[in-house]
């Protein structure tokens, strides 16, 4: 290498060699102080609608929410209580996506005040809703997108997964 | 050597070196991801999905940038590892590919899903920059990406003849940047939410190993360059003593003096003496480390090849580099202080037969 290029080297490497360290150790010193991954988190997993224990299925559907695909199935949580577990088939490409219970047999074009939110959705996750008592008579599963504030898609609630 | 423009040259040594770099990284990817789904099954987390994929590609690509910045300081102080140097573009070239998947795919698994374009979501998704443990440490990586990407693109010798070899170095120079803002990258991201020691301990040996190496080899290089003769030392007919004999120099071989801090190789051969330029005119590596094959100036670091007596490329490659007159007292070698210009036909200086061995 030329001067200057020998020159600019040993000027970086200096740079680097007081730096990088510095960096490295108040990156260390600075990290927060809770673990991202440990048990604790369970429970705020769970409260959000994750799936963190399984459950025995009683009854399994494909549905159809626009053009999204999942696999539903009907569990029992509780000897009083049942709930769906939906799993996307596909990564959900939604902002925020939200999935609601709505009245009626017809899919909704828009959410209806009459509109339940059941929780949110995650890529590929499994998440468990309990639906409300008025779920009993049929109705609409929503997929709503909060992000852009639109009904993405929406289908009926099987009998087989009616609590 | 080269005679304008050419399209790359595949050679067989090229090809092995490629194989096994592919094959190399081919490897870790799949050990990475299986060893992850291994650990994962056993801790009951679901399968393998992008996530340990952007984790596979941006550690391959970050441990080859360590192997990168490892072969130059290397190759300074201990000639041993010159033959990784040849062909080190590719590797270059394919970490910043190995570093662009890793982008590509952490685009489309955090960014793609939002009511934002992915790379303005990536840019305002987090504008914490005063708070070193939220700092939005993607911004570091898309930086580097950037600098490897002009790195990438202006790889090939075409750019080298066309920058000069002078402003090519110091583009490529963006690299120490490049890795520092990597080093940011990985410790404010990765080392903020995953607290194994195995990782940290790994993250600051790499860091420790590659600074270390570049700041013993710097060092080595300015002590030799605090040595430099200047053109004031030369005598009334210009000529500056180096201070090397003709005994200090292996046939073949070269010694390298400073004069006005550039660097002059000093070449014995044949029962001859003769001065060039230490700048190679491909990548300014240093002719003095190298060796005379086929009666040519061999240079280390890519084989470009120069006749000693006149610091011109034998025909029909056209590369030239300034030469030196030289003059024999006895055993010392005195060479001139102000070089002629690049490709000028100099007498070598006779080696005395008493001197010679």
């Amino acid at each position: 290498m030329i001067l200057e290029r020998r020159q600019t080297h040993y000027f970086a490497a200096i740079a680097m060699a007081i730096v990088l360290p510095l960096l490295f150790a108040a990156s260390l010193i600075w990290r927060p102080n809770y673990a991202m991954t440990s048990g604790a988190a369970d429970e705020l997993f769970a409260r959000a609608g994750y799936v963190t224990e399984t459950a025995e299925s009683i009854a399994s559907e494909r549905i159809k929410l626009g053009v999204y695909t999942f696999t539903a199935d009907a569990v029992q949580v509780s000897l009083s209580e049942t709930a769906i577990e939906l799993t996307s088939v596909f990564n959900l490409r939604i902002p925020d996506p939200l999935l609601y219970w709505a009245p009626g047999k017809d899919a909704p074009e828009a959410l209806g005040d009459d509109a339940i939110l059941l929780g949110g959705l995650s890529g590929r996750s499994r998440r468990r809703f309990v639906l409300p008592d008025e779920a009993k008579s049929g109705g609409q599963l929503v997929l709503f997108s909060q992000g852009s504030s639109t009904v993405i898609g929406a289908g009926p609630l099987p009998d087989s997964l009616k609590p | 050597m080269s005679v304008g423009y050419k399209s790359i040259q595949w050679t067989k040594t090229k090809l092995i070196y490629d194989v096994i770099l592919i094959a190399a990284i081919a490897l870790y990817v799949y050990l990475f991801i299986t060893v992850s789904a291994k650990l994962g099954a056993e801790m009951n987390i679901p399968p393998v999905g992008n996530a340990v994929r952007i984790r596979a590609y941006g550690s391959a690509a970050f441990v080859l940038l360590h192997v990168i910045l490892s072969i130059g300081p290397l190759c300074r102080l201990n000639d041993k590892f010159l033959p990784l140097l040849f062909n080190r573009r590719h590797m270059g070239v394919t970490m910043f590919v190995l570093a662009s998947i890793h982008a590509a795919k952490t685009l489309n698994l955090y960014h793609a899903a939002g009511n934002l374009d992915p790379i303005v979501s990536l840019f305002v998704g987090n504008t914490e920059y005063f708070n070193l443990a939220a700092f939005p440490f993607e911004t570091c990586g898309i930086v580097a990406l950037l600098i490897f990407f002009m790195m990438a693109a202006t790889s090939h010798d075409f750019w080298l003849t066309n920058l000069t070899a002078p402003i090519w170095k110091a583009l490529h120079m963006g690299v120490y940047a490049a890795y520092a803002l990597l080093v940011g990258h990985v410790t404010l991201g990765a080392l903020q939410s995953h607290r194994d020691p195995l990782l940290t301990v790994a993250v600051g040996i790499g860091m420790v190993w590659v600074v270390g190496l570049h700041l013993a080899a710097a060092l080595q290089e300015a002590k030799l360059d605090r040595q430099s003769l200047a053109v004031g030392d030369a005598d009334a007919t210009g000529f500056v003593e180096t201070g090397v004999t003709v005994g200090d120099i292996v046939e073949n071989r070269a010694k390298i003096v400073t004069i006005s801090g550039e660097r002059v190789a000093i070449f014995k051969y044949d029962g001859k003496i003769a001065a060039v330029s230490n700048v190679c005119q491909h990548q300014n590596g240093p002719l003095g480390e190298g060796k005379i094959v086929d009666g040519c100036i061999t240079c280390p670091w890519h084989g470009y090849q120069y006749l000693p007596e006149n610091g011109a490329s034998p025909p029909p490659f056209t590369e030239k580099i300034p030469t030196f007159d030289v003059r024999l007292e006895g055993d010392r070698i005195f060479v001139k202080a102000i070089p002629h210009p690049a490709g000028t036909t100099v007498e070598p200086a006779q080696i005395p037969q008493s001197s010679v061995g």
